[in-house]
């Protein structure tokens, strides 16, 4: 329901896809390789260029079973302008803030937890009338909390996402 | 005029902005939970480097297990693990931790081994009500009489998350069962009774991430971790 009703607040909406490649960085790469990603987005094409966006991954295991670790994520990104900019091409920086459901999943059994995740990338946008293509290059941290026994733990995780997109606006 | 204009739809954009940042601020809030998910995905639960050493206390007496290091041992390249002196031979790829297994039984009156090779323990990656089974059949000689020799392991793992003081650990069951079977009684025309032997063995392991076992419980004795040297 917050996605609809996120939608809904937007009166005009750019519409596109990105297609991206997750890349498992630091101790997730120890048993997981770079995988294929899906997402789709609505963007409200204002100066910072906020963008909500549904993606899918699967990332796969080095294992020789069936398992795979799969992200389902919802996340706002913000395109903050730079002084790099030339007609209907320019640089930004992109901001975000996401959460995201990761699952372990090894034939029909499964673990499931839901993560926040945050943004800090660059972004490279061209125009051509009214369609956008985009070339996105984002690390996304990821914060694991909570407490065990009687001691706080906070671990975080990386991945690097490089996504292709276009959209219509 | 025209200023005033800009400034409220300004005002409306960064409202609308607002509106769209509150769900995930809190959905961030929810996302904190005890459930180290990515820990264990990022975590090995048999680690078998060189210079790991295990020490476990069991009833009155102290197990040490120590990684030596790697050999090849009955055709195979494998880890020298020693518990309590004595050699065993792992093998740990592609998800799959095989141990050397020599069994040998009384039979007939005799002691002969019955079984000699590697046998599949651990699938990794761990995973809640995840299971695993390995088959083996063959024929054996036991003092000049054929049997068929029926081995399987059947392992059931469920999360526990925290033993003692680890957390976010697996419980393993097993249940081995090697069942003889004289081929005798399978020849036609043939009176002999069916000559079976069934032997069972079942215990339970608790893995932790990056430490490996800490608990064991087999047959009444429990083996339980007090030190680890990485």
């Amino acid at each position: 329901m917050p996605f609809l009703n996120c939608l809904l607040l937007f009166s005009f909406l750019g519409v596109g896809g990105y297609l991206g490649e997750i890349t498992p960085v630091g101790s997730l790469a120890k048993y997981h390789s770079p995988s294929p990603y899906l997402s789709i987005y609505f963007a409200y094409p204002s100066f910072i260029s906020p963008e909500l966006s549904f993606s899918l991954a699967q990332i796969s295991g080095k294992f020789s079973s069936p398992y795979a670790l799969n992200q389902k994520e919802l996340r706002f990104l913000l395109f903050i302008p730079t002084p790099l900019k030339r007609d209907n091409r320019n640089i930004s920086l992109i901001t975000g803030i996401g959460t995201a459901l990761w699952e372990r999943r090894l034939s029909a059994n499964k673990e499931r937890s839901y993560y926040p995740d945050f943004y800090l990338g660059l972004g490279y946008g061209e125009k051509v009338n009214r369609v956008r293509f985009r070339i996105n290059l984002l690390p996304n941290i990821i914060v694991e909390s909570g407490k065990k026994g009687d001691k706080n733990l906070t671990n975080f995780y990386w991945v690097l996402k490089a996504e292709l997109g276009v959209g219509y606006e | 005029m025209n200023s005033l204009i800009v400034l409220w739809s300004f005002r409306r954009q960064i409202m609308r902005l607002k509106l769209c940042i509150l769900p995930f601020v809190f959905s961030l809030f929810l996302s904190c939970s005890d459930d180290f998910l990515l820990s264990r995905a990022a975590s090995d639960y048999f680690p078998l480097e060189k210079g790991i050493s295990w020490t476990y206390a069991a009833n009155d007496d102290s197990i040490y297990v120590t990684v030596v290091g790697d050999s090849n041992a009955y055709g195979h390249f494998a880890t020298v693990v020693t518990r309590n002196f004595i050699e065993e031979y792992w093998i740990k790829e592609k998800g799959e931790v095989k141990k050397f297994v020599a069994f040998d039984t009384l039979i007939l009156g005799e002691r002969d081994t019955i079984e000699m090779g590697y046998k599949l323990i651990y699938k990794l990656p761990l995973l809640n009500n995840a299971t695993w089974e390995e088959r083996e059949l063959d024929t054996v000689v036991i003092a000049g009489d054929s049997f068929q020799h029926n081995w399987r392991l059947k392992a059931v793992c469920s999360f526990v998350d925290t033993v003692g003081s680890y957390f976010n650990c697996y419980k393993i069951e097993f249940y081995e069962e090697r069942e003889l079977i004289g081929l005798a009684a399978k020849r036609p025309f043939t009176c002999a009774k069916a000559d079976t032997t069934l032997i069972s063995h079942n215990w339970v392991e608790f893995l932790a991430p990056e430490v490996g076992v800490v608990k064991r419980e087999e047959e009444g004795r429990v083996e339980i971790l007090t030190s680890f040297r990485k």
